[in-house]
């Protein structure tokens, strides 16, 4: 039941813009005053949360290693598990960031009869992942185009190349990444229903970004295939880019839905810094993923250690000699006569 | 705060990237898109169709043109098959929107919009 309430706040934020710009005239509000306050709220604390990460230290040298480390030369070793200098580290990161590899090491554990414990592996959660992000980026890509005047070639050949399969008849022409992205929202969150320890710990806030895009997306796509009317997008384009140029202008007889897509992507926006969506920076500063596996190469010092002298028997009998001999204890050295 | 070499210039990055399109459309000087020239209201004014319809408004036909071409060509279409002579028709949408540049091209370069269906394989661009 923990879907209800983030469910249900998603639906009140599309109403709340709907009422706002159909019936209570507040076009500006949503056109203007949210979106500014929105992309400063995601700029900022994004900048926030990742100087705050960076404040904290690392005690210790922590990487996963998920392969053979660096041993002796004729140890076939692992590069990308067990990575000991910078260059193999990159390698490693950029598998992560681009390719979502530790997901794609996800194992399935169950006991079968007999008892066996098995581990079979299963990349669902990799795929749609994969699927779903991907998509977000080129959809996001794509909308560069009502924001850059003059659009950017690279902008234009993706939106020409999105969909070109199915660009046979003007009923068909439509973005394959529409079709996609919604499929990998939707079996994102078919996975936190159906699969009860998931489902076990699934919280409000991780329904809540699931919601959230799927709103953003099935307004985008209902604006785009269903609702055209009102939906001008040239003037939209002259909101935009007056946002971008700080002259803003408001178009009027812009649809509610737009209004509604809109102020869902402000919702988003300002959620973000705030909430788990942050691993789009915070998946950088991971230390098991960003540390190289070098530390029986090179020390690592823990940066909030004192800095403690050593400190040798001899000096500390210098220290303390007089006090020693007073009390009876043995000295190596005597004091010196005089 | 710690490895502030490698964090400050990646935060950067991100910022820059993130806020593209404020610096890209001040740096290019576009400022406001050109608004296509508002249809000629003379012109579109008390317009009947042959069939007896009226033209729909101006932003009906930019929100929604799409639409109303998909039925005025099956419409097209299925009068063609009907006629023995095979005869083209020869009413269309260009005997007064006489350009594509200007009534096409216009909106559709300005918003890079590049979903367009297969009208000129056939039909001839005026
Ligand atoms: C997280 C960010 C966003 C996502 C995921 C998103 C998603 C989508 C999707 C999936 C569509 C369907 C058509 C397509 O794929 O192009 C769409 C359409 C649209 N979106 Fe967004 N959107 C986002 C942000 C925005 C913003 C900030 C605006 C403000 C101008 C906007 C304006 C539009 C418009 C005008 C359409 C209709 C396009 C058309 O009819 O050609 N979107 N959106």
């Amino acid at each position: 039941m923990k879907y209800i309430f983030p469910l249900a706040v998603v639906i009140a934020l599309a109403v709340i813009a709907w009422i706002g710009s159909a019936i209570l005239g507040l076009q500006d509000l949503f056109g203007i005053v949210v979106p500014y306050a929105a992309l400063f709220l995601f700029v900022s604390g994004f900048c926030w949360r990742v100087l705050y990460w960076a404040r904290s230290p690392v005690p210790f040298k922590i990487p996963t290693t998920c392969g053979q480390g660096y041993s002796m030369p004729w140890v076939k070793r692992d590069k990308l598990e067990a990575p000991v200098s910078t260059g193999e580290v990159l390698g490693r990161m950029f598998l992560e960031v681009f390719l979502f590899r530790s997901l794609w090491r996800n194992t399935k554990t169950s006991i079968k009869p007999g008892p066996v414990l098995s581990y079979k592996s299963t990349r669902w959660l990799w795929f749609f992942g994969i699927l779903f992000h991907y998509s977000m980026l080129l959809v996001v890509l794509r909308h560069l185009r009502l924001f850059l005047e003059p659009v950017p070639f690279v902008i234009s050949a993706l939106d020409s190349l999105d969909g070109v399969s199915l660009h046979l008849t003007p009923e068909l022409s439509m973005y394959v990444t529409d079709a996609l992205i919604l499929l990998g929202l939707l079996a994102l969150l078919l996975r936190r229903f159906t699969l009860r320890p998931v489902r076990y710990i699934s919280l409000a806030n991780d329904y809540f970004p699931l919601f959230l895009l799927i709103g953003i997306v099935s307004s985008g796509i209902t604006m785009r295939y269903f609702l055209r009317t009102g939906v001008d997008i040239v003037a939209i384009k002259q909101l935009a880019l007056g946002l971008t140029t700080f002259k803003p202008v408001l178009p009027a007889d812009i649809a509610p839905i737009f209004y509604v897509h809109l102020f869902l992507v402000s919702s988003l926006l300002a959620y973000f810094p705030f909430s788990k969506l942050m691993h789009m920076g915070g998946v950088f500063l991971s230390p098991t993923r960003n540390m190289a596996n070098d530390s029986r190469m090179r020390r690592y010092v823990n940066p909030w250690n004192p800095d403690i002298k050593p400190h040798s028997y001899a000096s500390y009998e210098d220290e303390f000699r007089a006090d020693m001999i007073e009390q009876g204890i043995p000295v190596e050295k005597e004091l010196p006569q005089g | 705060m710690y490895d502030s070499g490698k964090i400050i210039p990646g935060l950067l990055i991100f910022v820059l990237l993130i806020t593209l399109p404020i610096w890209y459309n001040n740096l290019s000087n576009a400022g406001q898109v050109k608004t296509p020239e508002p249809p000629d209201k003379g012109m579109l004014m008390g317009f009947t169709f042959a069939n007896g319809q009226e033209h729909p408004s101006a932003a009906e036909m930019r929100a929604k043109h799409m639409e109303h071409l998909k039925i005025f060509h099956a419409n097209a279409v299925a009068k063609l098959a009907e006629q023995k002579d095979k005869k083209m028709p020869t009413m269309s949408c260009m005997m007064c929107h006489g350009s594509k540049e200007q009534f096409c091209d216009s909106c559709h370069a300005t918003i890079s919009e590049k979903k367009v269906p297969d009208c000129w394989e056939c039909h001839q661009k005026p």
